[in-house]
């Protein structure tokens, strides 16, 4: 079921301040996408999922799900949130610790009014979706946090909702567990063939998750697009930093060709995407993500986005290699194979392609 | 560590005696003969306790009286804490001198009060009313058990609101929201999730309610026995107080009834706050709940909520000041206005009496509170901190006289008592006092023991610091809170005691609440109201200066 939110503003006074949760909103979220909302705490996500839930209300705009208005500040339209047919689980997942797993996982129906067979079957049929098969007589307060997160998601799902929405619904799970039951999760829904909202302040959640990412800052929807779009080739400074770790060097474009353009910087000129087309003579950023530095072993100087450093502040983390190459003045964060032989201080070659370097507005 | 151990026997010793003496000593004096002296065990006690033919009316007396009281307080509490957490009901502040303010008023001047107002011969309220409407008798008569219940209510309603508004509180709300998301209305989502996931919380109000007015003595004193409404504690004290030799056998004996309900109900309480912990739930993130918009409810809501604050407290203060002022009772008037004068705080100031109760009461108050704090501070550290299996027997001990009922209690300790050369001196009942109000003073410490974590006195000493000087620098400055907290809930009871006083206090150790039972007994209410607001202005004293004083120290350990 598509969602259309239109010029949703909300704005609130915490001491004596004006904080703009939502800054005028506009969202068309498609039918049966995973759609993430991700942005730092503050940025208004939780509050614009609260909205479209209904546990809140904006000052002005509009929220459309289907074909139905479910809020309008104009129209003075309020349909309250038992009445909206979602689903959703709670960052803390909300179980009632006076129920068993039964009653948590039967209450939307239950306020269905539906026979009672019907309602037992189709919590069984909802438990085995979640793996949780014969769980019916657990008392709430004995299951583990990720058998309680498969409780809240059969719960928000036993009433078989138009959308099913997530409120940071791993942040309270170990980082084991956080990462199987992310690709189990994805799986799961596109299973599912359903429409769902996820908010995360996770970049990895939001990137693994998703069919759309709105990237959110202060109130306002900075960009929106595919996870590799956005990973690879952003808008801006923001989301590049955001989505992935950036290595962001500010320069003036001396040349542009295409989609590449040439920057002169500090550390040298870089070739990198020049996806905006910013003109010559512009001054500009140009990112480049630590994994795509990769050591030269065999290249000669001249070359395109080669570049002489030294290397410093280098650990081992099992995986990977991590340090700072200094070039110049400049240092370069980067991530270096774990095969490789290399030593703190030593002078070393390293390359980057232009096609995963970008540029983007500074 | 030779600290520690020599510390925690020393204090079973002192607790014990503070705890299971007066127990004791009552079951002993429960087969005695006769008073004073040890010998010859009998029956006969229990056997005429037990068959008095009142007994059954009184017994059931009490149960409708504390189950009543329970249900008023509970519901009032729920009602009040859910209004000031959940709702967006103005001036909020108004709930917080709710919960404080019964504190500085003692329980007997409120009773005194409601008296004045309400009852049937000559009540305030009652003479307006049949003024304006004409009526030919008395529309309300507090000397009966719905009045008792009302009055029990109200003043048992700050530990109610104390045990529910901090679960209300810390309710995580997302309980709430996700069962509207599941469809359920506001209406199905209070009694289905809310109230079922309080449910804890709200058995052990209501149980610590009928706790406290199974051992009031104020309401059944001053508005049961006018009407000739006996519950247990007044049940009791006309057994001791009537006739030629007060009868402390058969005193001990029915007390005996008392005692056992009152500890069986403390542990099922204590339980039930244990299980509770089983159903906190933590928050994720310290999101602000969405309050419920009341709407046009609003204001009449809270003009409720003011109609009961002012009750609670700015009700009983102008009844006693007003009384104080007049030769009797009267409705407000003219004539009424005309006929004030001083006399009655003449009177009261220079009653040899009253100046003497007054005076012992300070003594109490002040010392007993200051005794009684630093007893505390030590049981607190070792039940907290020291945590051996001693450790352990001293809590129990000491959770053990919160189940005191106190009439029972200082008849136990009677029987103690009276054959030490301490008999009819102060120190009677302060240790009295102190034996029944210890949980009071340990609690707030416990609280704020446990708050100082470890590491903090770990790295203290790690800094080079002795045990004393960690003590002195660091545990302490962070107990002051819990110091001052301990200390005004202890010196304000003890300036108000009335139920162990009414039995331990002789001439030469006379209380203020036992002076005030005496003045309304004879029906002087004028010199009663004098010494009341007397009273009042001692308790709040006590507490704002305290306060304020807590506040100062604070404010040295910020460092500004």
């Amino acid at each position: 079921m598509q969602i259309q939110i239109k010029g949703l503003t909300k704005t609130y006074q915490t001491e004596g301040k004006v904080v703009r949760a939502l800054n005028n909103i506009n969202l068309t979220i498609d039918a049966n996408t995973i759609f993430t909302l991700l942005g730092p705490s503050g940025c208004g996500k939780t509050t614009l999922l609260r909205a479209i839930v209904g546990l809140e209300n904006a000052d002005e705009g509009e929220i459309i799900i289907g074909d139905e208005i479910v809020w309008s500040s104009e129209k003075n339209i309020f349909i309250p949130p038992e009445k909206r047919g979602l689903g959703m689980v709670f960052q803390t997942y909300a179980i009632w610790p006076h129920m068993n797993v039964f009653d948590n996982v039967g209450y939307p129906l239950q306020n269905q009014n539906l026979p009672k067979e019907e309602i037992k079957q189709r919590v069984a049929e909802t438990l085995k979706l979640v793996q949780l098969e014969g769980f019916e007589n657990r008392p709430a307060t004995k299951l583990s946090g990720g058998q309680q997160q498969r409780v809240a998601l059969a719960r928000a799902l036993v009433a078989k909702p138009k959308v099913i929405l997530f409120d940071e619904p791993l942040s309270n799970l170990d980082a084991k567990l956080r990462e199987d039951t992310r690709k189990e999760l994805r799986s799961f829904l596109n299973g599912l063939g359903i429409t769902a909202i996820y908010v995360t302040h996770d970049r990895i959640e939001a990137l693994a998750l998703s069919d759309v990412i709105a990237v959110m800052r202060a109130g306002k929807i900075v960009e929106k697009g595919a996870p590799k779009k956005i990973y690879f080739n952003p808008d801006s400074a923001f989301v590049a930093d955001f989505i992935g770790r950036a290595n962001l060097i500010e320069g003036t474009i001396t040349e542009h060709d295409g989609e590449f353009a040439t920057i002169h910087t500090a550390i040298g000129d870089i070739r990198g995407l020049n996806s905006h087309h910013l003109p010559i003579g512009n001054n500009a950023l140009i990112c480049i993500r630590p994994e795509f530095i990769h050591l030269a072993h065999a290249q000669k100087e001249g070359d395109t986005n080669l570049f002489k450093g030294v290397m410093e502040n280098l650990v081992f983390i099992g995986e990977a290699y991590e340090g700072d190459i200094k070039i110049n003045d400049t240092l370069l964060t980067t991530t270096i194979e774990p095969t490789e032989d290399i030593q703190a201080g030593s002078e070393i070659f390293i390359s980057f392609a232009p096609q995963y370097c970008f540029i983007i507005e500074a | 560590m030779m600290k520690k151990i020599t510390l925690t026997p020393a204090l079973i010793i002192i607790v014990g005696f503070l705890t299971i003496c007066p127990v004791f000593m009552l079951v002993l004096g429960s087969f005695m003969e006769g008073f004073g002296s040890f010998e010859g065990l009998t029956l006969s006690k229990y056997i005429t306790a037990y068959t008095d033919p009142g007994l059954k009316e009184m017994l059931l007396n009490t149960l409708i009286f504390t189950l009543g009281s329970a249900a008023v307080s509970t519901i009032l509490a729920l009602f009040l804490a859910y209004m000031n957490t959940r709702t967006n009901i103005p001036f909020k502040f108004v709930f917080k001198i709710i919960s404080i303010i019964p504190m500085m008023i003692p329980h007997i001047l409120f009773c005194v009060s409601w008296a004045l107002l309400l009852n049937p011969s000559n009540g305030i309220l009652n003479r307006l009313l049949m003024d304006v409407f004409g009526l030919e008798s008395a529309l309300f008569n507090i000397y009966t058990l719905p009045g008792m219940i009302l009055v029990e209510g109200l003043l048992d309603l700050p530990i109610a609101y104390l045990i529910i508004a901090p679960a209300m509180n810390s309710f995580d709300v997302s309980l709430e929201e996700s069962s509207k998301v599941c469809g359920a209305s506001h209406w199905q989502t209070l009694m289905r999730i809310t109230l079922p996931v309080l449910r804890p919380a709200i058995l052990a109000s209501i149980i610590l309610v009928i706790v406290r007015s199974l051992a009031s003595f104020a309401v059944p004193s001053v508005l049961g026995m006018p009407g000739r409404i006996y519950v247990l504690p007044t049940h009791i004290y006309k057994i001791i107080s009537s006739g030629f030799a007060a009868d402390y056998g058969q005193a001990s004996a029915i007390g005996m009834s008392a005692l056992a309900a009152s500890i069986v109900l403390i542990y099922l309480y204590r339980y039930l706050t244990s299980e509770s912990s089983r159903f906190v739930t933590i928050s994720g993130r310290g999101f602000k709940p969405t309050l419920i918009d009341l709407k046009a409810y609003k204001y009449p809501l809270f003009t409720l909520v003011g109609i009961l604050s002012f009750i609670l407290i700015i009700l009983p203060v102008i009844v006693l000041l007003y009384t104080s002022f007049l030769p009797y009772s009267m409705v407000p008037s003219l004539k009424a206005f005309s006929m004030m004068s001083l006399k009655n705080w003449y009177e009261v100031l220079k009653d040899p009496l009253s100046l003497l109760s007054l005076k012992n009461s300070l003594i109490l108050g002040i010392g007993g509170a200051t005794l009684g704090v630093i007893l505390s501070i030590f049981v607190a550290y070792v039940i907290v901190k020291v945590r051996t299996k001693a450790a352990g027997i001293l809590e129990s001990l000491s959770f053990l006289s919160f189940s005191f009922p106190g009439i029972v209690i200082g008849v136990g300790f009677m029987w103690f008592f009276v054959q030490t050369p301490l008999y009819g001196t102060i120190w009677v009942l302060l240790i009295a006092y102190i034996a029944t109000y210890l949980p009071y003073g340990i609690r707030p410490m416990s609280s704020a023991f446990i708050q100082i974590h470890s590491s903090l006195e770990e790295s203290s000493r790690v800094s080079g610091a002795g045990a004393w000087t960690t003590m002195r620098r660091i545990v302490i400055p962070l107990l002051i809170p819990g110091i001052v907290s301990g200390w005004i809930l202890m010196a304000t009871m003890f300036v108000r005691e009335l139920t162990v006083s009414v039995v331990l206090s002789r001439p030469g150790s006379e209380v203020l609440a036992v002076q005030i039972l005496r003045f309304s007994e004879d029906g002087l209410w004028g010199q009663l109201s004098a010494l009341g607001i007397i009273m009042i202005i001692i308790s709040s004293t006590l507490v704002i200066l305290v306060t304020m004083l807590g506040n100062k120290f604070s404010r040295i350990q910020a460092g500004s």
